[in-house]
């Protein structure tokens, strides 16, 4: 027993002994300096045969063809040479326009499409069978068209079918939302294959397998044996984790493909493991302007993708650049911002040994809220992992600035300054009370603006103006609402911005007066608007079941032609206040929309009538910062990030992201791009849609570019703005939970100024 | 002669053997000891270490600031706030809490049917914070069912007089709000709790105090309390440990800034984590570890006195 004890104890010391060498081993180990594995993906841009495009089909020969809405079958040969089959599109004028899109390695075309109607009978004949349902039109090979009429014992009329595909062997088949078919494309004739769970989206053919995508699974189906076969759990699993963006496939010699947002994966089939092998912050796929919609698989592994917006990427292995980039940029921010998405892509194209890693905290697959994602981020800081850039949007910049988590930028901005290329108003809009230093800088702003007719908002003298406004309007027209503000909460939401920097003095403190004011011009607002409101009316307009519209002869009406829709909005109340969010198709705050900026006065018969105004509240002067920036005091990159930043600010980046149809977010705060951006005369744009009551038609209204008068008044409203809402603030929320009991009635305006005041006590305390 | 040598000799070769034998086994208890005790020892005490370090230092640039932050702490009014709040929180809810699951185990343990009761009471326990919140919001909305059925007697006796309904969690009842459900989530636990000490309590002393003579009151006092004094502490640390970990429902019914008078301290803790005060907040946590330290010894020496 003894002899045991003693042999145990030796064992003891044995395993610890073996464990001490492990640890040494596993130091020396790590200590050993390692060469860089060198060699990854990258990608070039490939020249468009043309613009339009929509739909791209791979061939097996490394050619591709092209088709869009409005474009000729273009066919782009593996050596480059363009050919295009010209198919006089305006001799079949039903072809309103064309939806989904297949085309066969032959060059078939099948389509979907919505038709014309020349005649209120025709609408209506058509409307019997399902209004919203598609028609289908074929091409065949020889460029002979079949409008089809699809039929089947399984078929329904009227199922739309919304994706179609062409097998390598020149088979054709569609998805509706729960079912796969086989199409006769010849006599029209439909064929259910298999049901599904979702919506299929995306076809792939492995030899005689078809595999066929909906968000969450894959089912393979056996075009020869014209039978289901059993699901695959990798590509499954592989799905389920990717469900938040597109993903498209290409089928090669036995091996799938797959791309998407997170990069490009290869899956030798029927094995268990899907292997990446770009990754998708380090090429175009994780470029959140564009969506994947084609993959072609070319020779010694190269890849060809096809994306929205008609843009195309040839990825190829480079082999001088290292497999993972030494250095690391680290963006974060709360919630997903696609400016700073493209403005990452940018530099990771610029920087090809950085890699651009962008964290958001609340990324929308998960329920993370607001005060979890800001705890999540104060410990990494508190770990010393800061990321590089911050971006400020919904977070209390003075305190991360207070706090030293923010490098002051004064010293960084100075050369932009004396360029004078920024509107220097805002960027000093921007510098902190309390040390009088700038810790952020935005890249945009939204301008406070009000859209009414003349004679009922003219004033600028804050509140006061707006509510004697509002106090004719209604005595002009005593029925319907005044402002677009069908519940409380959204007066309150279009007041603050341009009176919350009124409520707190210069030392800090609440200036509970000026929030009774507030408060005692929201509910008179409010009171006024429901004067037009009786019984159950407001409730019935809140559920969309009531339409206010202004009568034929009122000039508000012609904004939009009286027989549409009013698709702005107006007409439906006689004011709305908000800011200029868009700056070519129309101004819309994040609660409502309002008219182009650009149509302003565009209208004969208005021009005098219905305009713009400066929208000033208890503050003066105000904008609203939109992508606020600023560099982390530990950042591990700090000359990574002030690069990142005059990238933010440079004139590449504001022009591109702007002209490249992203026009929401505002205005920019570089002048000579808020220029580039009114000077649109060269644009392509000239047209927006609406629809008609029934919801069918799409109409084209001619656009009018703003005039050099307004230009001026723009670019002067933008040197005037000196004062900054930021968004997001305890006081904010404070105020307007009150304020929904102050315009309920549960608390007068007094009361409800004390009881804010009391609420942010306990916070002034802390 | 020799045999006293021998029988010495093997006595004192028996004492180093036992001793031996005893450094062996030590050795090895130590060793079983060895991982809780780097556990404790890495997860707990040396991050409370960095705490204590990091409480006399300045968050931002890191400058030894010596008793600055705990000043700071001191002369802050929502600390104050939180610590009144709290203390009227714990002097409340702890003797409610006690008092009520002792007496229904008291009650209780007589009862045949006593454990479909103990599990009935055991629920609340099992039931999600969210799912309480959801159902304390139901009970004192303003739209609620307190208010509903306060609304509905009083028409009937006011003649249809309309009734306004409290937001009770956001009025000055409050602390009520925020106790009673306290109460009613742990009851059933500490009741248990209760059980089990008075399940080993040995019978016959009781019985024979009760062929003495001695009533019930007597009994309690004389007999059952005394031996419960173990018990007593357990339970009594419990309870204040649950109302530091109600916080949770708390805050998931009222917000990060409730009405003033449930505005407690881990409410100041989460706010000032938000607000980055890393400094102030590792000086308040170094000062409740202090306090709750103290607050356990005085109980236990209490509890020992009384025992002894």
């Amino acid at each position: 027993m003894a002899l045991g004890r003693k042999k145990l104890f030796h064992k003891e010391w044995y395993l610890c002994v073996l464990f001490v060498v492990c640890m040494a081993l596993s130091a020396a180990c790590g200590s050993r300096e390692e060469e860089t594995p060198m060699g990854r993906y990258a990608d070039r841009d490939v020249e468009m045969a043309g613009s339009g495009y929509t739909y791209m089909h791979p061939l097996a020969d490394g050619g591709y063809y092209l088709f869009g809405g409005d474009t000729e079958l273009t066919r782009v040969d593996a050596d480059g040479t363009v050919s295009r089959e010209n198919w006089n599109w305006e001799e079949n004028s039903n072809i309103n326009a064309k939806f989904s899109i297949a085309v066969s390695d032959e060059g078939a075309v099948f389509f979907s499409y919505r038709p014309k109607f020349s005649s209120n009978e025709e609408y209506e004949e058509f409307a019997e069978e399902g209004e919203l349902r598609y028609l289908y039109y074929y091409v065949d090979e020889e460029g002979g068209r079949h409008p089809l009429e699809l039929y089947g014992t399984d078929y329904r009329k009227g199922t739309n079918l919304e994706y179609f595909a062409f097998s390598p062997e020149g088979r054709l088949y569609a998805a509706s939302a729960s079912c796969v078919y086989g199409i006769d494309a010849e006599s029209g004739e439909v064929m259910s294959l298999f049901q599904t769970a979702g919506q299929v989206y995306e076809f792939a053919f492995l030899e005689d397998t078809m595999i066929a995508i909906d968000k969450e699974k894959a089912y393979l189906y056996d075009c020869a044996g014209e039978k289901l076969l059993d699901r695959n759990s990798a590509v499954d699993e592989f799905l389920a984790s990717h469900q938040s963006g597109r993903v498209v496939l290409a089928a090669k010699d036995g091996i799938l493909y797959f791309a998407c947002r997170t990069g490009l994966y290869r899956y030798i089939w029927d094995g268990s493991v899907i292997e990446q092998i770009a990754d998708g912050r380090m090429v175009s796929l994780g470029d959140s302007q564009y969506t994947p919609k084609a993959l072609q698989v070319l020779e010694n592994e190269e890849f060809r993708v096809y994306f929205s917006g008609n843009h195309m990427v040839e990825m190829y292995y480079d082999e001088t650049l290292p497999a993972k980039p030494e250095k690391e940029l680290v963006i974060f921010s709360l919630e997903e911002n696609g400016r700073i998405r493209y403005a990452g892509q940018l530099f990771q194209k610029e920087h090809p040994e950085v890699l651009v890693k962008y964290e958001t905290g609340m990324d929308g697959d998960n329920a993370v809220s607001k005060e979890d994602a800001l705890k999540n981020l104060n410990t990494k800081l508190l770990a010393g992992e800061a990321p590089d850039i911050i971006i400020l949007d919904g977070m209390d910049i003075e305190q991360y600035a207070g706090k030293g988590v923010l490098k002051e930028l004064d010293g960084f901005l100075s050369p932009y300054k004396e360029e004078e290329a920024l509107y220097w108003n805002i960027v000093e809009g921007m510098r902190m009370t309390e040390d009088g230093k700038i810790y952020s800088v935005p890249m945009s702003v939204y301008l406070p603006l009000w859209l009414s007719e003349k004679k009922y908002l003219d004033g600028e003298d804050g509140l006061a103006d707006i509510v004697a406004g509002m106090e004719r309007a209604r005595e002009e027209h005593p029925e319907g609402p005044l402002l677009y503000t069908p519940y409380g909460e959204d007066l309150l939401n279009q007041l603050i911005p341009v009176c919350l920097p009124a409520w707190t003095r210069e030392d800090g403190s609440l200036d509970t007066g000026k929030i009774e004011e507030f408060y005692q011009a929201a509910l008179t607002l409010w009171e006024l608007d429901c004067a037009g409101l009786e019984g159950d009316a407001r409730e019935k307009w809140q559920q969309g079941i009531l339409q206010y519209h202004a009568p034929d002869e009122q000039d508000m009406v012609r904004v939009t032609d009286g027989q549409y829709i009013d698709y702005w909005g107006i007409g439906a109340n006689w004011a709305q206040f908000g800011v200029l969010d868009n700056m070519v198709f129309g101004m819309s705050s994040i609660h409502m929309k309002l008219s182009a900026f650009r149509d302003r006065g565009s209208k004969e018969g208005v021009e005098d009538e219905v305009i713009f105004g400066k929208y000033t509240g208890q503050a003066e002067a105000v904008f609203w910062a939109n992508t606020v920036t600023g560099i982390c005091e530990q950042a591990a990159q700090p000359e990574l990030a002030e690069e990142f930043m005059n990238l933010l600010l440079s004139e590449k980046m504001m022009d591109k992201w702007w002209l490249q149809g992203s026009y929401s977010g505002g205005v920019p705060i570089r002048k000579e791009s808020v220029e580039s951006i009114l000077d649109i005369d060269n644009h392509e744009f000239a047209q927006v849609l609406g629809f008609d009551d029934k919801g069918i038609e799409i109409i084209y209204n001619e656009i009018c570019w703003p005039a050099e008068e307004e230009k001026q008044w723009l670019y002067q409203l933008m040197e005037e703005v000196s004062c900054c809402y930021r968004s997001g603030s305890m006081l904010e929320e404070t105020v307007r939970n009150i304020g929904l009991q102050v315009l309920g009635g549960e608390l007068t305006p007094r009361e409800g100024a004390d009881k804010v005041a009391g609420k942010m006590a306990i916070e002034m305390e802390e | 002669m020799r045999e006293k040598w021998q029988l010495k000799w093997r006595n004192k070769k028996s004492g180093e053997l036992k001793k031996s034998v005893c450094r062996k086994s030590g050795i090895k208890r130590l060793l079983f000891l060895l991982p809780g005790f780097l556990g404790v020892l890495l997860f707990y005490l040396l991050p409370f270490l960095e705490v204590v370090r990091r409480s006399f230092f300045k968050a931002g640039n890191h400058a030894f600031v010596g008793m600055e932050n705990y000043r700071a702490v001191w002369n802050n009014a929502a600390f104050l706030r939180a610590v009144r709040n709290t203390a009227y929180y714990m002097a409340a809810g702890v003797p409610l809490l006690m008092g009520i699951s002792l007496i229904l185990a008291l009650l209780m343990r007589r009862l045949t049917a006593r454990r479909k009761l103990v599990s009935a009471l055991l629920v609340p326990m099992a039931v999600p914070a969210a799912v309480m919140v959801l159902v304390l919001r139901i009970l004192v909305d303003k739209q609620g069912l307190i208010n509903g059925v306060l609304s509905f007697v009083l028409e009937r006796a006011g003649g249809g007089t309309a009734f306004t309904g409290t937001d009770y969690l956001n009025s000055k009842g409050a602390l009520a709000v925020v106790i009673g459900s306290f109460l009613w989530k742990n009851t059933g636990y500490m009741m248990i709790l209760w059980l089990a000490g008075l399940a080993g309590l040995p019978k016959e002393v009781e019985e024979a105090a009760a062929v003495d003579g001695a009533g019930r009151w007597q009994r309690w006092h004389y007999v059952i309390r005394p031996q419960l004094a173990g018990s007593f502490f357990t339970i009594g640390m419990l309870s204040v440990l649950q109302i530091f970990r109600s916080y949770r429902e708390i805050w998931m019914a009222a917000g990060s800034y409730p009405q003033e008078n449930i505005y407690f301290l881990q409410h100041l803790l989460q706010n000032w984590y938000l607000k980055l005060e890393f400094d102030q907040m590792a000086a308040l946590t170094v000062l409740l570890s202090a306090v709750l330290l103290v607050l356990c010894l005085i109980l236990q020496k209490r509890l020992e006195a009384d025992a002894g």
